[in-house]
């Protein structure tokens, strides 16, 4: 796999929503002051490049932009790094006194210099500047922002932020030098998977099993799916197992994956300590209790470490069944990100196996702790895609988030657990999913363990629901036209990824018309 | 065609991941294509801004006030939505607001939009708009687009057209927009405004009387005539509606005076 990026035909994806309204902000006569955030590889500079393109559509005479990353050390490296930008972006004219650019005042006089020149200054990775050396920078930004929200009516500044609770504590926090002052703020997360069927089915790779394989590994990640884009040749492999065994390998165990050093590089930026040992065990054990947690890690006091790791780093996510309240303690935890998840439980215990072992043999040996993976994956894609559908009008409406259910029975025989619980309460009809890997596993014991649970969960919890329309609902990635018959003519709602793609689709929008990419999107710049 | 001003601008606002410049080529062009047909272009300009709502044309603003739903690249769908709301401004839908015959002006916008769909299929393969990318590979996606949705009307019955209208004007005449029915009524007159674009002159002379006096069609249909004829042009469009909607034994019963009083 090269290293060296060439023009592909990778172009910028979704995001309609969060380009629509950055577009909105950025096309007024008047200066801006925005944030974009969202992990790693999210696309938040993509973002930017997709909207400076469009926009030059319509203001080709719009001013020139600089992005400077700012680096996590002292104030005069910031300050070089931020000359160098300068000088690449040939915008050092625009930017003042240089001579004065050697510390934090001096950029900070830099920026308001270029906005009120008409650029758009980009800071990414701002949330370094919440402590340490940098953290006068933000009170002698303020200085500036203030002034240029009076004065300018051009340019605009935008700060990109990787790390959540830092990047509020920057700008959400009252006590927060930049707060009340950004006039846009937007949040990337991962693609819906409207969007994510639609890379799939673009970059080889529409079959359902590798839909569902690439969304295990990747999440809706955009610059992994880019990855697999990029690759090429492996839309050719005919059988799925040759197909995932060289994805994992080319990704993540060769010496040139592009994945290889990526999980550890996300959690190096957030986890000390014990935090790792947290994850660690909620990616082997999860979706896991607290109380499965301490015994796969005695004598660790899990309380503050679940807290931050929830609440602060949003690396852990905390489950709850429908119904349940905050304070019962049925919760769950999951590892949040799709890919940390299988890079913790999948592929950094293969890449210690491949140091002594081939990377073709590792690889052999991935592919069942991966099917677990995706079985856990393809619930989250339907209660996603159950979502999406319903928002654009084009599913089963929902009236609250779909979520599953559990219990905590004394007696095993009363026992529920439900992958799926949506409803409507306007029309009173409630939906009960069983999501399965395989259509063949929805046999005959399957069923009627689905339909005990719901009916043990409307006798206790789900009496709410008496008197509403019920609907049982499988789902599976791919269903045969038998499996789909035999299954329909007992009363079984059949859903599979490819239902899900019509349901999304925007086939009565007609057809979507040809749209400019930013040449630094298609590798071109 | 004298243009006194532009005829279109488009809001800033959230249009999704498109230029304001590729979104106003493409309603310019829809707009370009009515405004030929009707031989006038709007007394104020034209407004568009993005929403969620339905489309919809505002009452009483000047410059016009229209908002469509129609975002991204999603060409068919802005000039299907624009070109019916377009349509309102060119029968002059705020001069008289409510009257019981305003079913046909909503059947006749519908009318508007696949008749703009079809001539831009053809305009944009010949003469592409140069801020619409690839505009030429599009063209016949308006096409595809007007004939799924004339897919869509409802099957007439065995009487024909003037079954159909007996059958349905009460309900049209107590709500003006049921889609389906504008929708039948819209594709029942799509080949005649096809083949004679010039049809459409006819319909700017629409609400310009007070038409709360007409009793019946018939009469909206007379009085229509009427008022082309006193400014001394020929009236065709109404003599073509009354074929279509009307046969001759039928007649009397689907235009007869109706017995409902005259909407205010």
């Amino acid at each position: 796999m090269s290293s060296t990026r060439e023009s592909s035909d990778w172009s910028f994806y979704g995001r309609s929503d969060e380009l629509g309204a950055l577009l909105e902000h950025m096309r007024k006569p008047q200066w801006f002051f925005g944030t974009i955030r969202g992990r790693r590889r999210i696309g938040k500079t993509a973002l930017i490049q997709q909207a400076l393109e469009t926009l030059s559509a319509d203001a080709p005479e719009h001013g020139p932009w600089l992005l400077v990353e700012v680096p996590d050390s002292v104030p005069a490296d910031f300050a070089s790094v931020f000359r160098s930008a300068l000088a690449a972006a040939g915008l050092e004219s625009q930017a003042g006194d240089l001579s004065r650019v050697t510390g934090l005042p001096g950029v900070a006089d830099a920026v308001g210099s270029l906005c009120r020149a008409g650029v758009t200054v980009v800071l990414d990775e701002f949330q370094v500047c919440r402590r340490g050396p940098l953290g006068g920078f933000p009170s002698l930004l303020k200085t500036r922002i203030d002034d240029l929200h009076d004065r300018s009516a051009v340019g605009g500044l935008i700060l990109l932020g990787s790390v959540q609770t830092e990047m509020e504590a920057l700008l959400d926090n009252r006590q927060a030098p930049l707060f009340g002052r950004k006039t846009f703020d937007i949040s990337l997360g991962p693609w819906l998977l409207s969007t994510v069927l639609e890379v799939a089915e673009r970059h080889g790779a529409g079959e359902p099993a590798r839909v569902l394989t690439l969304s295990t590994l990747f999440g809706g990640v955009p610059k992994y799916w880019r990855d697999y884009g990029e690759a090429g040749g492996l839309a050719e492999v005919p059988a799925w197992s040759d197909w995932a065994r060289q994805v994992c390998q080319r990704f993540f165990l060769r010496v040139d994956s592009p994945l290889r050093d990526e999980g550890e590089s996300l959690l190096g930026r957030e986890l000390r300590r014990n935090y790792l040992a947290v994850v660690r065990a909620v990616a082997r054990y999860g979706p896991c209790t607290h109380a499965e947690l301490r015994d796969a890690l005695p004598g660790v006091s899990l309380g503050p470490y679940l807290k931050t790791l929830v609440q602060d780093l949003r690396l852990l996510e905390r489950r709850l069944p429908v119904f349940a309240t905050d304070t019962q303690r049925r919760a769950r935890y999951v590892v949040a990100d799709p890919f940390l998840l299988s890079w913790l439980r999948v592929f950094q215990p293969a890449r210690q196996a491949a140091r002594i072992m081939s990377s073709a043999r590792v690889a052999e040996g991935i592919l069942d702790r991966l099917a677990t993976l995706e079985g856990h994956a393809f619930e989250r894609l339907v209660a996603e895609g159950t979502e999406e559908a319903s928002r654009t009008g084009r599913g089963f409406t929902v009236t609250d988030r779909v979520r599953g259910y559990w219990n905590r029975p004394r007696r095993a025989d009363a026992s529920v657990e439900l992958d799926l619980v949506a409803w409507n309460e306007d029309e009173r009809v409630v939906r009960f999913g069983s999501c399965k890997r395989r259509a063949a596993r929805h046999g005959r014991r399957s069923l009627d363990h689905f339909r005990t649970h719901v009916e043990r969960f409307m006798s206790s919890t789900g009496r709410r629901f008496r008197g509403w329309r019920q609907e049982l609902v499988l789902f599976s990635p791919e269903f045969t036209d038998e499996q789909r018959a035999r299954l329909e003519v007992d009363g079984w709602i059949c859903r599979d990824l490819s239902d899900m793609r019509s349901s999304l689709s925007d086939v009565d929008r007609g057809a979507r018309g040809a749209s400019r990419t930013s040449p630094k999107i298609r590798g071109e710049d | 065609m004298p243009r006194r001003h532009p005829l279109v601008a488009v809001a800033n606002g959230d249009w999704g991941a498109t230029s304001l410049h590729a979104v106003h080529a493409v309603l310019h062009s829809a707009a370009l294509v009515l405004c030929e047909a009707f031989g006038r272009i709007p007394d104020a300009l034209i407004r568009v801004h993005p929403g969620s709502g339905p489309p919809m044309v505002a009452w009483d603003r000047r410059p016009y006030w229209i908002r469509i739903s129609a975002r991204d690249t999603y060409w068919c769908q802005y000039v299907y939505q624009f070109s019916h709301q377009l349509c309102h401004v060119l029968v002059n839908f705020d001069r008289i607001r409510r009257h019981r015959h305003k079913w046909f002006e909503e059947s006749l916008c519908e009318l508007a939009s696949h008749f703009v769909l079809h001539r831009l299929s053809a305009d944009f393969r010949q003469d592409p708009p140069p801020g619409v990318l690839g505009a030429r590979d599009f063209a016949p996606h308006f096409r595809t687009y007007a004939d799924e949705i004339a897919k869509r009307a409802c099957p007439l019955p065995p009487g024909g057209l003037p079954a159909w209208l007996r059958e349905n004007l009460p309900a049209l005449e107590e709500n003006p927009a049921v889609r389906d029915l504008n929708l039948t009524a819209a594709i029942t007159m799509l080949d005649s405004f096809l083949e004679d674009g010039s049809l459409w002159r006819d319909c700017g002379s629409l609400n310009l009387w007070d038409a709360t006096l007409d009793r019946s069609f018939a009469g909206h249909l007379e009085s229509w005539t009427a008022h082309i004829d006193r400014d001394g042009c020929k009236a065709r469009t109404p003599g073509l509606v009354r074929r279509l909607f009307c046969a001759a034994r039928a007649e009397q019963s689907v235009f007869a005076e109706s017995k409902r009083p005259a909407d205010r």
